[in-house]
């Protein structure tokens, strides 16, 4: 069965509504990390937790990785093609991770924009841990590939151990994350 | 069927290949390129990067109005461009998104902007994306910084810290533009941030 919670990829504005659960002064306390400004606004949910990441621990983190693929994601709550592609993501997450797809979802927002990221992902349905980068340097560039010219969306496969296998920028349809994941996925069963 | 299946299939991913490539992003060393495509500044005035062209070197920005990442670099980059421009440095800021896909990226929040943060220079739209194409630039803010002879010196980001202008360690850009006017050679020449993708305009049918 899935482990994944099921979101509606046609329809995610309906998807914010869906779960009832702790109420946002429970959910401060119970999660340090996350942003409580968001909390303050009305939210129909809890809000995902949502943790601060520098390149270094985004780079030992790949580096433990045992998934056969991991996908990591860069994207922003206010840039109109990130938003437009996450459902796609949250899809294929969905379609692939008990295939052993993980996915690290990276916000370049600003540290101060905490709050509005963490309610886009409870808004999605995007209910798993997530982060959002320290600061979006050229380290943390050159951590995901030193040929990402930094523009975001942008979308890193690896393989265990932290190997990149394949990377885009710009927004993707889901038949090119379908693909790029049967390619790997296959790669990575020959190879055992 | 399957045979065709995997025809389609090669046909679409050299199609998708083709349509998106995009030119490398320019060199050091290389010549100012698309040095005489016409502009509309926010003046109303129409203008060239070599109509510009500074004594000194020409400092040229990708840049565009709704971009979170310009918003937190706009007044460090103003600043620069605005000691440049003191110091026979051109500058110039170029649009280059469509603004039918953003429209906070028209030409009317461009002028609104540019006067209140009050540019010393000209504030460009790239109608077409064509010189944001030429230079190979993908992601605002980018910059751009030319030599006297119009020769590439550096390109990349602002700095290291896009937000929080205190803890800024590496100002790339500033260090830059002060090797230029002291006649040394950049020590960074070539960085890199996380930006906002440019928006560009369709390419015009051939």
């Amino acid at each position: 069965m899935f482990t994944v919670p099921r979101q509606s990829t046609h329809n995610p504005s309906h998807d914010g509504h869906r779960r009832e659960g702790l109420s946002c002064a429970a959910l401060a306390v119970a999660l340090l990390v996350i942003a409580t400004p968001g909390c303050s606004r009305h939210s129909d949910g809890p809000l995902p937790e949502l943790r601060s990441i520098a390149a270094s621990d985004l780079k030992s983190m790949l580096g433990q990785a045992q998934s056969p693929l991991t996908l990591v994601h860069v994207w922003a709550s206010w840039c109109p093609p990130c938003r437009e592609e996450f459902p796609t993501v949250l899809r294929f997450r969905e379609d692939y991770a008990k295939r052993g797809l993980t996915l690290i979802l990276v916000s370049a927002d600003s540290p101060a924009q905490k709050g509005a990221v963490a309610r886009f992902l409870a808004a999605n349905g995007a209910s798993f841990p997530s982060y959002i980068v320290a600061n979006p340097d050229e380290t943390f560039v050159n951590t995901l590939s030193t040929n990402w010219s930094g523009a975001i969306p942008a979308s890193f496969f690896f393989g265990p151990g932290g190997e990149l296998r394949t990377w885009w920028e710009g927004k993707t349809a889901y038949e090119k994350y379908r693909e790029t994941a049967e390619t790997q996925l296959k790669q990575e069963t020959k190879g055992r | 069927m399957k045979t065709y299946k995997l025809w389609a299939s090669t046909v679409g991913t050299i199609l998708l290949a083709v349509l998106v490539s995009r030119a490398q992003p320019l060199g050091l060393g290389a010549a100012m390129p698309a040095a005489d495509t016409k502009m509309n500044n926010v003046d109303g005035k129409t203008l060239t990067l070599a109509d510009l062209k500074g004594k000194t070197g020409t400092l040229v920005i990708f840049v565009c109005n709704h971009c979170p990442f310009v918003k937190a670099w706009q007044d460090r980059m103003v600043q620069i461009a605005n000691e440049g421009v003191k110091q026979d440095i051109a500058a110039v800021f170029v649009n280059s998104n469509d603004p039918t896909a953003i429209p906070e990226d028209d030409v009317a929040h461009m002028k609104q902007l540019a006067k209140d943060k009050g540019y010393a220079f000209p504030y460009v739209v790239d109608d077409g994306s064509a010189v944001a194409r030429a230079f190979g630039a993908t992601r605002t803010p980018e910059a751009f910084l030319f030599n006297a002879d119009g020769k590439l010196v550096y390109h990349g980001t602002i700095d290291d810290s896009t937000y929080d202008a205190a803890k800024v360690t590496k100002p790339y850009l500033k260090s830059a533009v002060e090797a230029l006017l002291a006649g040394k050679a950049v020590a960074d020449a070539e960085t890199k941030s996380v930006g906002c993708s440019i928006k560009f305009h369709a390419q015009p049918e051939k």
